[in-house]
């Protein structure tokens, strides 16, 4: 078996296989680099859709998509904690994973980190506005499922706006809603919600994770190269957007209740 | 966004409100349930509706997991059987319920004391899995509750089915223990639980004086019969329906529906049906 990455625990494919030829690639974009860019406003985000409770074994659900980013959020909890010492604060688990038909290439499943570091910054965005210290002894689960990605920075976005509004519809204590935003520097202009083709263009994206309600902010997840002006231009962009899509996650949950 | 007082003065009112948006100033009112202060401002910190009894601002969540009172009636499940006498049971709550060996009554006699040997058959009165009604006695420190189970309407749970509803559908009755004149025994557990199951007759019950540690303890079901076995899963459907309308359990509802189901003709798996349980949800409304 020269098969590399052999899978005993999954149903493999066969032996060799071939990718399939589309006609047409619907997704292509005329787009390069230097153009302004298509479809939309340098400082607009794509439509987002947000609905909460879908998923009824889950204390608490969402689903989001925006445009081809498409994400679901459950929470179970919050439940003791199993086997771990006694702690004063509640936990939160975040848990990340990839549809094998998610991206360009499949992903294997357990194969790489990535999922774990989209995880790591979920988290950090959520927890700060989980009132953990009502919930001794107890751990909150968030799993999330990214059914299509377009963009590690829209995953991390889109991830921590679902898990927020599930985490309010399972009826569990926040201090505020958390939305995130993304933003790239691409010339020198920024560009808010990149695409995942748009962000590989960009010498640096940042993503902005904020509670609008209480003016403060939760986290912020920059990579690649900015300057700190840029950076400082790309906060203010992601905030004033924050505001409207705070709005879309509070219609969101009035509509489930 | 600062409420104006005459929309929280409405009492009853129901209007609803999420995480984060500020309900009123702290000086003027009193922060309760799913609220809190900052910068002297009272601010909602779960999405539902928010009630105000004279200056205390609550806000109810519709989704939560059980908040637990003393003296409420909960159905749980035993998850583990732990030293020292205890055992840890799941009630839907935010942590595990406690029931003590000594909140237990035991075979031969009520008063009995507590012998090394119950301790090291505690299995044999409770296992892992096992399903029980209970009273909410005290809570510990931590904020976990404590059950008992001294009264010979609570115990071990058999010849039934469990449903489980939002606890905030099971409201605050005279009796949680209710019969349908169907031959099926309910228990409505505060906790969201609901056990169905075929009715024991009065007589039948395990009597003060000859307490029946086999019968009270028994793993064992009685036999059921076809027509209670119908009735019993009936009932579990037209729960099930209901909560997913989200209507309020009633004795009387409960007994209104399931009237309106035998009207109807209906197989007892019909009612899973969606046009099936909107017609039934139709009926009740119209009544």
């Amino acid at each position: 078996m020269a098969q590399t990455g052999f899978d005993r625990r999954r149903i493999n494919g066969p032996d060799e296989s071939f990718p399939p030829i589309f006609e047409v690639d619907e997704h292509q974009n005329s787009w390069t680099i230097g153009q302004p860019r298509s479809g939309r406003k340098p400082t607009d985000i794509r439509p987002i859709f947000l609905q909460a409770g879908l998923i009824n074994r889950a204390n608490g659900s969402a689903y989001i998509e925006t445009q081809r980013t498409k994400i679901a959020c459950a929470v179970y909890g919050p439940r003791q904690s199993k086997n771990v010492a006694f702690n004063e604060k509640g936990r939160v688990n975040v848990e990340v994973k990839f549809a094998p038909f998610s991206c360009q290439r499949r992903r294997a499943p357990m194969r790489d980190a990535e999922d774990r570091s989209i995880a790591t910054a979920i988290q950090q965005a959520i927890t700060s506005s989980v009132r953990l210290e009502l919930l001794p002894k107890s751990t909150i689960d968030i799993c999330i499922n990214i059914i299509e990605s377009d963009g590690i920075e829209g995953c991390v976005a889109s991830g921590s706006v679902a898990a927020s509004t599930a985490l309010a519809g399972a009826g569990i204590e926040v201090i505020g809603l958390v939305v995130a935003c993304s933003a790239c520097v691409i010339g020198n202009e920024v560009w808010l919600d990149p695409s995942e083709e748009e962000a590989r263009a960009s010498s640096g994206v940042l993503v902005l994770s904020c509670m609008p309600a209480l003016e403060s902010v939760t986290s912020v997840w920059q990579s690649g190269q900015m300057k700190a002006d840029d950076v400082f231009s790309c906060m203010e962009a992601c905030q004033t957007r924050c505001v409207d899509v705070h709005s879309v996650v509070a219609q969101a949950l009035l509509e489930s209740i | 966004m600062d409420l104006d007082n005459e929309e929280l003065l409405e009492e009853g009112g129901s209007r609803l409100t999420f995480p984060g948006e500020t309900l009123t100033s702290s000086q003027a009112y009193m922060r309760g349930h799913g609220t809190y202060v900052d910068n002297e401002e009272v601010i909602a910190s779960v999405a539902g509706t928010i009630e105000r009894v004279n200056k205390l601002v609550t806000v109810r969540a519709i989704r939560t997991r059980y908040n637990p009172e003393v003296g409420d009636l909960v159905v749980g499940r035993i998850t583990e059987v732990v030293q020292p006498r205890r055992w840890k049971v799941d009630a839907n709550s935010r942590q595990d319920a406690v029931l003590m060996l000594s909140s237990v009554n035991l075979p031969g006699g009520v008063q009995r004391r507590k012998l090394e040997s119950d301790e090291l058959q505690m299995r044999n009165f409770f296992e892992e899995g096992d399903l029980l009604v209970a009273e909410v006695q005290a809570f510990f420190s931590d904020g976990a509750m404590s059950l008992h189970t001294r009264s010979l309407k609570y115990g071990k749970l058999r010849n039934g089915q469990l449903v489980a509803v939002p606890p905030i559908l099971v409201r605050r009755l005279k009796s949680h223990f209710l019969t349908l004149p169907c031959g099926v025994d309910l228990i409505l557990g505060l906790n969201g639980y609901i056990w169905v199951s075929k009715h024991v007759k009065e007589s039948e019950q395990e009597g003060e004086e000859g307490f029946d540690a086999e019968a009270v303890y028994s793993n064992q079901n009685d036999d059921i019969d076809e027509s209670t076995r119908t009735a019993i899963s009936r009932v579990t459907n037209i729960i099930r329906v209901l909560s997913s309308h989200f209507i309020p359990m009633s004795d009387m509802l409960l007994l209104e529906a399931y009237e309106w189901t035998v009207d109807q003709e209906g197989n007892a798996k019909d009612l899973l049906q969606e046009d099936f349980g909107e017609a039934l949800i139709a009926s009740i409304n119209t009544r």
